[in-house]
């Protein structure tokens, strides 16, 4: 899977081959299909694997760290996907690749569809810490808002064309916008 | 082309095919494929000004123009999807290919002065609070893009996109904390 992921953030979804896979993960191409029937199941499978790593990049903290209060965990949420990180650039792009390609893979889009759920309530839930008054549905409303946020920036800058801390400055603007809208009601 | 197969899928045959010329007669034109995405994304984007200018006038209130200018990209139309995916296509692929970025940089930029402009008249007249400052821009415009991706694979609504934009837009331009 560490392999899919690396070829897809080199060379795209429509860059995937067979055969390049096969080559950086070792394997023969047969084993390749044996495991994953088709590229369908290839690119599904990636796409979940990315997001476990995602999952575990963003919550893993030092033991013995200070317990963060719900808005800094908030933030770290939101921040941990734009860090100068090899593997996070990777996850990134592998993440962008597979959603901008959901256009032409329309058997990926339920998955993504799913993934992009568990996040949106995921940062509903840190919201909702924040601001226990506040309705489900404003603060899913809100967590979409956020998450869409972070891809769009995520974008610019893998792309090259936003530098990365003003990236950053840029969400936590937008977390304090959000919770000050939360707070209102 | 683009918006049917990605930029990774372009092929001058295909394009030439499509379009009823010669191969040869789009090399000329195009110099080569990142030349050819270039005139695409520009070609794209001027056809999207054209759906925003229609509501230019001096009547329409700057807040009503944002909101027309940043929803532009979310319409139930053939030639806006197309567009939108077009536009969705360069960015992922200016990950993978320096040779896009300065026409994405540049195009991104002229947004950005588009709404700065806006916002600067908004000012003037007194209906956008001083305090709105440019990276407001660069924050709704990233909205959007954002939104964009998920539009285009289907994971969100016209109505709930616009329903972003719009409360998102009345957020960046209320008065600050201070007032």
């Amino acid at each position: 899977m560490e392999a899919a992921a690396r070829v897809i953030a080199r060379r795209g979804v429509r860059g995937l081959r067979v055969e390049e896979l096969a080559a950086e993960a070792g394997v023969s191409t047969a084993l390749i299909y044996y495991h994953f029937k088709d590229r369908a199941g290839i690119l599904r499978r990636t796409l979940e694997f990315i997001n476990d790593r995602a999952g575990s990049y963003t919550t893993e903290r030092a033991p013995d760290a200070a317990p963060l209060d719900p808005r800094q965990e908030l933030e770290q949420a939101l921040l941990l996907e734009l860090q100068d990180d090899d593997t996070i650039r990777e996850n990134s792009t592998a993440w962008g690749e597979l959603r901008a390609s959901a256009i032409f893979e329309p058997h990926l889009r339920e998955d993504l569809a799913k993934a992009t759920l568990v996040w949106v309530q995921e940062i509903a839930d840190l919201l909702g810490r924040v601001r226990p008054m506040a309705t489900a549905a404003a603060l899913a409303v809100a967590a979409e808002r956020l998450t869409a946020l972070v891809e769009g920036l995520s974008m610019r800058w893998l792309s090259g064309i936003l530098p990365l801390d003003h990236a950053r400055e840029l969400v936590l603007d937008a977390v304090e916008a959000e919770l000050e809208r939360l707070g209102r009601r | 082309m683009i918006a049917l197969r990605g930029v990774r899928g372009l092929r001058v045959e295909d394009v030439a095919t499509e379009a009823g010329v010669s191969k040869t007669l789009i090399s000329y034109h195009f110099r080569d494929r990142a030349g050819l995405v270039a005139s695409a994304l520009e070609y794209v984007n001027a056809r999207a000004e054209g759906y925003v200018a229609g509501a230019d006038d001096d009547e329409t209130p700057v807040r009503e123009l944002l909101l027309d200018l940043l929803s532009a990209e979310f319409q139930d139309d053939t030639a806006v999807r197309e567009n939108s995916a077009v536009w969705g296509e360069v960015r992922a692929a200016a990950t993978f290919d320096e040779g896009l970025r300065p026409t994405l940089a540049s195009l991104t930029e002229r947004w950005l002065v588009d709404i700065a402009e806006l916002v600067a008249d908004g000012q003037d007249e007194g209906s956008v609070p001083a305090s709105v400052d440019s990276r407001a821009a660069v924050r709704l415009t990233s909205l959007v893009e954002g939104l964009s991706g998920r539009w285009l694979a289907g994971l969100l609504t016209t109505a709930e996109a616009w329903a972003h934009v719009a409360a998102a837009l009345e957020r960046e331009l209320a008065e600050g904390p201070q007032g």
